[in-house]
């Protein structure tokens, strides 16, 4: 499967907390409705951490997630 | 929806059948585009409308006497359209187009006999039907004097130019008759041009114009009107085609000659307009055209901004659906449009053939769930919040306190708890007061899953209902909510039910009434379209409380959903929303009515709107300005009402050992209260997000802003927090979720 | 002044029938038209074909090639067009085999003195998956009954069945249409006419299609 790099992974300085560590991009697998997806997303390299941005959870996301459901 | 649904479906919706004009129209001329055209001044396109279906178009222009007229709809709004002026008046100032090019010759060949009016326009429609053609006849035109110089002459070069062979200054004779019907393959006899003698063959029979004297066809003769002349001709054109080519001369001719069409035009709101008077002019040829209807049905689009906004009407739309489902793979186009509609009936009210487009959304959501396709977003939320209404934390059912029995039982509703559980209170108290043996019973009853076809929850639901009425002995049940009263009345039919406005019909009003609450508009709940009794009641009530009723255009059986019918604004929040405006706003009035979603959801567009209860059993100072609680306050509100009753009423106290997350102490941000309502993001999914993020230790922080970030999956949904610490709790600055979830990711 | 005419020859029954001489007018004519589906070019013959109503209809409307058989020269000269009217008798047909894609017999097999060798006939001019439609009385007493006029002649349906069977056809359809004799018997009844007595009893007005599929069978 191939890595989808998305351009909302306005990350702006966020890291984890209990690691002390800056996130950086790494591939993420996502799953709806039977449907995978390979995601290069904001994570911890230590305990792997994924953060989903905002505007990635209500653009993008959301608009897959409405086909998937042919909704 | 099988094929024969589909075209029961589409033949009920009659937005498409022909304008009342056109199918008077011997010849089904397009008088209506030709109407629209020339009432924009658009004289040589309207032109092209008559040439393309009318034969000899220059003559028969300024000849046709308008049978339509006695059809149009306008006739009875100040008078028909002067038809006939409108053609003579585009036929002499139009640019002339060229004569149909005819279709290529298929071998046939035929001979017109005589050439008057019948016999020219038969020859017209054979030649454009690629027949070799020939006319024979003493005079082209007899009978045609009258017209101005060169409009016949041009006429006739272009039957010349589509290839018809006038023979001119022809002696008709029987002989001649006999050796055509040799050569040719079948004959018309033009009955008002050809010698007497020539007519030996009786009566042409009335649908084919055939005789008993094989290819031999002809005119019914007592034909005065140029218009019926030209559509014998054509009629002859049509069985001559089908007799040639050994079709059936007879089937699908229904339609050929004028008939009786489907379509109704709504003609109340019109105002009378008189005909044009004296010579046309430019300016007044255009106003008689534009005084033209443009007949069209269109009754449930007007009354409903669910079908506007899907930009047809019905008969599209259960193609659309009817398409749907046959998708075996690939995407479902109408998904969202089947579960917008409010099911509410309003188009089967004003319907002229009562078409549902309810029913047959309802029978499409059926089929998606049966199916496995209905997409599971649609309605989550809203059977979440039913469940949670038929939780433990919710539902009560018990007898009045100190009784065993109960002769009544009060049933609020589910939303009515959510959105206004004092005035529940107010009005159980006023019950028991006046009646005494009233019990309670705290339920949903089961709308939501009835509107998004869930029949096992649905099913689910009433049995629980039942088995609840049972327990507490089977009494009349009194029901607050015209919504419960359809879901009960058909659940259990063997119950009865009665509507608290009855009840207070009877009774009377209760002390402490509101006074001086003015005008006010009442908004009719649409669950109460075929309820003319309840109606009555309440506007009774109304007036007892000497309100000043100022009734909608859409009102009792023809009134319009709020937008929380069938769903619509859990399914699809900006369309809900604008019903909700257009409704709010077609009334300067403040509104009043008697179900408290119509009442939220109008208040949430901003207008001031009160319920039943807000004049019966006043609280608030001002309770049309009242906002509509939001989702995490109205579950609130239910577990609360719960609790109080229990102390207050049966002095009870509920043991609230609550759950782990809801101790968490939370404050919110306008920003973030705001993102919670639009995302549906209730303060119990935060507060387990921030639960989570304690006891696990993981969470995100921003160097700039010193914010926190975390996240849980509690089901189906992964929900955000953005917050930082605030004393014993947390201020929450913002929040988001998602349905995708992070495989081997957090929890 | 000898024998009184047959009902279906007297000016009253003209006057109430209209000029096809039978309940229904056209309606059946058409009805079965329209299911075989005539189209031009189709050669037709009607057996019986009295004032030759049915051959013109025939002609006119469904363009086909119609002809009539009439045994009474009194009604052939009546018509206003005999040309496609040829005298004979509806059981011995002057026709080669396998000459027409249709038989029309409406009205009048019960008249014949030996319908069973009118089937035969019937069957032979077909060509092969031509048609063959009765409309006839039908009497709704399991046995027919007395002789003379129409009305006495009338068989069960059963038996009409098996007759065509028996000549060689497969019977399509069968369907009735009672209420066509209902009204005609009334407007005799309003012209005076008494013959309509015998016309209600225990009767009902039948509409038959069958068709030819293999070989006929001898007589």
């Amino acid at each position: 499967m191939s890595l989808i790099k998305v351009p909302e992974s306005d990350v702006a300085g966020w890291k984890c907390a209990a690691c002390n560590e800056e996130m950086v991009s790494r591939p993420v697998e996502l799953e709806y409705l039977d449907s995978l997806f390979n995601v290069e997303l904001p994570a911890c390299p230590k305990c792997g951490y994924v953060l989903i941005p905002e505007t990635l959870a209500n653009g993008k996301m959301h608009q897959v997630e409405q086909l998937l459901e042919d909704k | 929806m099988e094929q024969s649904d589909l075209r029961n479906w589409e033949s009920k919706c009659i937005q498409e059948e022909t304008p009342q004009c056109v199918a008077a129209c011997p010849l089904h001329v397009d008088a209506r585009t030709f109407c629209s055209l020339m009432g924009q001044r658009r004289v040589d396109k309207a032109w092209q409308v008559l040439a393309k279906t009318m034969p000899l178009p220059g003559v028969l222009a300024r000849l046709c006497d308008a049978p339509c007229k006695a059809a149009c709809v306008r006739k009875d709004v100040g008078g028909a359209i002067e038809m006939g002026i409108l053609e003579r008046y585009c036929a002499e100032n139009a640019k002339p187009v060229a004569p149909p090019r005819p279709l290529p010759s298929r071998g046939k060949s035929v001979a017109v006999l005589g050439g008057s009016m019948t016999g020219l326009c038969a020859a017209w429609e054979f030649g454009r039907r690629g027949f070799d053609v020939s006319l024979y006849c003493h005079s082209l035109g007899a009978g045609l004097d009258d017209l101005p110089h060169g409009v016949l002459e041009r006429e006739l070069e272009s039957l010349r130019k589509m290839g018809v062979d006038l023979e001119e200054s022809t002696s008709i004779t029987a002989e001649l008759l006999t050796s055509l019907l040799e050569e040719k393959d079948a004959v018309f006899i033009d009955s008002e041009d050809v010698p007497d003698s020539l007519l030996d063959f009786g009566e042409p029979d009335e649908l084919t114009l055939g005789t008993r004297r094989a290819g031999v066809f002809a005119s019914r003769t007592g034909e005065s009107s140029s218009i019926l002349q030209a559509a014998a001709g054509r009629r002859a054109a049509n069985s001559i085609e089908r007799f040639t080519q050994g079709v059936s001369m007879v089937s699908g001719r229904d339609l050929e000659g004028p008939y009786e069409t489907r379509l109704y035009t709504n003609i109340t709101k019109v105002e009378p307009a008189e005909p044009m008077q004296g010579e046309p002019t430019e300016v007044t040829v255009r106003d008689e055209a534009k005084r033209c209807l443009q007949c069209e049905c269109m009754e449930c689009v007007k009354g409903c901004e669910y079908l506007r906004h899907y930009k047809y009407y019905p008969k599209v739309y259960a193609r659309q659906i009817y398409n749907n489902e046959s998708i075996v793979m690939g995407t479902r186009q109408a998904n969202k449009m089947i579960n917008s509609c409010m099911l509410c009936g309003l188009c089967e009210a004003v319907c002229p053939e009562d078409f549902s487009v309810g029913d047959m959304c309802l029978e499409a959501r059926n089929t998606m769930v049966e199916q496995g396709n209905m997409p599971q977003s649609a309605h989550e939320f809203a059977l979440r919040d039913m469940g949670f209404a038929n939780g433990e934390k919710c539902v009560l059912g018990r007898h009045a306190p100190g009784l065993t029995t109960s002769e009544y039982l009060f049933f609020p509703g589910c939303q009515l708890t959510a959105s206004d559980p004092d005035g529940v209170t107010a009005a159980y108290a006023d019950l028991r007061g006046r009646l005494g043996n009233v019990g309670l019973l705290l339920h949903c009853c089961g709308a939501p899953a009835e509107w998004s076809a869930r029949r096992a929850a649905a099913d689910e639901v009433i049995a629980s209902i039942k088995a609840e009425w049972e327990r507490l002995g089977s009494p009349r049940i009194i029901v607050a909510c015209p919504t419960c009263l359809k879901s009960l009345r058909k659940g259990l039919p063997e119950a009865e039910i009665v509507s608290q406005w009855t009840l207070l019909g009877a009774l009377g009003l209760p002390n402490g009434t509101a006074v001086d609450a003015g005008r006010l508009a009442i908004n009719d709940p649409c669950a109460t379209r075929h309820d003319a009794m309840a109606q009555a009641e309440v506007r009774k009530l109304l007036g007892d409380l000497h309100v000043a009723v100022a009734e909608p255009d859409y009102t009792c059986e023809t009134t319009q959903c709020c937008g929380f019918g069938g769903l619509l604004s859990e399914a699809n929040p900006d369309l809900g929303h604008k019903v909700a405006e257009l409704r709010a706003d077609s009334m300067e009035e403040d509104w009043v009515t008697y179900c408290v979603m119509c009442r939220d959801m109008i208040a949430r567009t901003g207008k001031r709107a009160m319920h039943l209860y807000d004049l019966l059993y006043p609280r608030l100072d001002d309770p049309a300005a009242r906002p509509a609680p939001g989702y995490s306050a109205r579950r609130e509100n239910r577990v609360r009402l719960k609790e109080e009753l229990l102390r207050s009423v049966w002095n009870e106290e509920q043991d609230v050992s609550g759950e782990l997350f809801e101790s968490i102490e939370v404050a919110f941000t306008d920003e973030a209260a705001t993102a919670m309502e639009k995302r549906r993001i209730l303060k119990s999914d935060i507060q387990k997000v921030l639960l989570q993020a304690r006891e696990s230790g993981r969470w995100l922080v921003n160097a700039e802003s010193g914010h926190l970030l975390a996240s849980f999956r509690p089901v189906v949904v992964t929900y955000w927090v953005e917050f930082e610490e605030q004393g014993d709790g947390y201020l929450v600055h913002n929040t988001w979720c998602h349905r995708m979830r992070i495989k081997g990711g957090q929890p | 002044m000898g024998e009184s005419a047959p009902l279906w020859e007297t000016l009253e029954l003209r006057a109430a029938a209209g000029e096809t001489l039978r309940p229904g007018g056209f309606a059946l004519t058409d009805r079965a038209a329209d299911m075989i589906g005539v189209v031009p070019g189709w050669r037709v013959l009607d057996v019986g074909s009295g004032l030759g109503a049915t051959v013109e209809r025939l002609r006119s409307r469904y363009g086909a090639e119609a002809w009539g058989v009439e045994s009474s020269v009194t009604q052939i000269e009546r018509a206003v067009d005999s040309a496609s009217l040829i005298p004979a008798r509806g059981d011995a047909l002057p026709f080669a085999d396998q000459t027409f894609q249709a038989v029309f017999c409406e009205c009048v097999l019960s008249l014949f003195d030996d319908s069973q060798k009118g089937i035969y006939e019937f069957c032979r001019v077909l060509k092969p998956g031509g048609y063959l439609v009765l409309a006839d009385l039908y009497s709704t007493d399991s046995f027919a009954a007395g002789n003379g006029s129409c009305a006495d002649r009338a068989v069960p349906l059963s038996e009409t069945k098996a007759m065509v069977k028996k000549g060689g056809l497969t019977v399509r359809l069968v369907e009735d249409h009672s209420h066509h004799l209902r009204e005609l018997a009334a407007r005799l009844l309003m012209a005076g006419e008494e013959r309509y007595c015998s016309c209600d009893r225990n009767l009902g007005y039948y509409l038959m299609i069958a068709q030819k599929e293999g070989e006929c069978r001898a007589w």
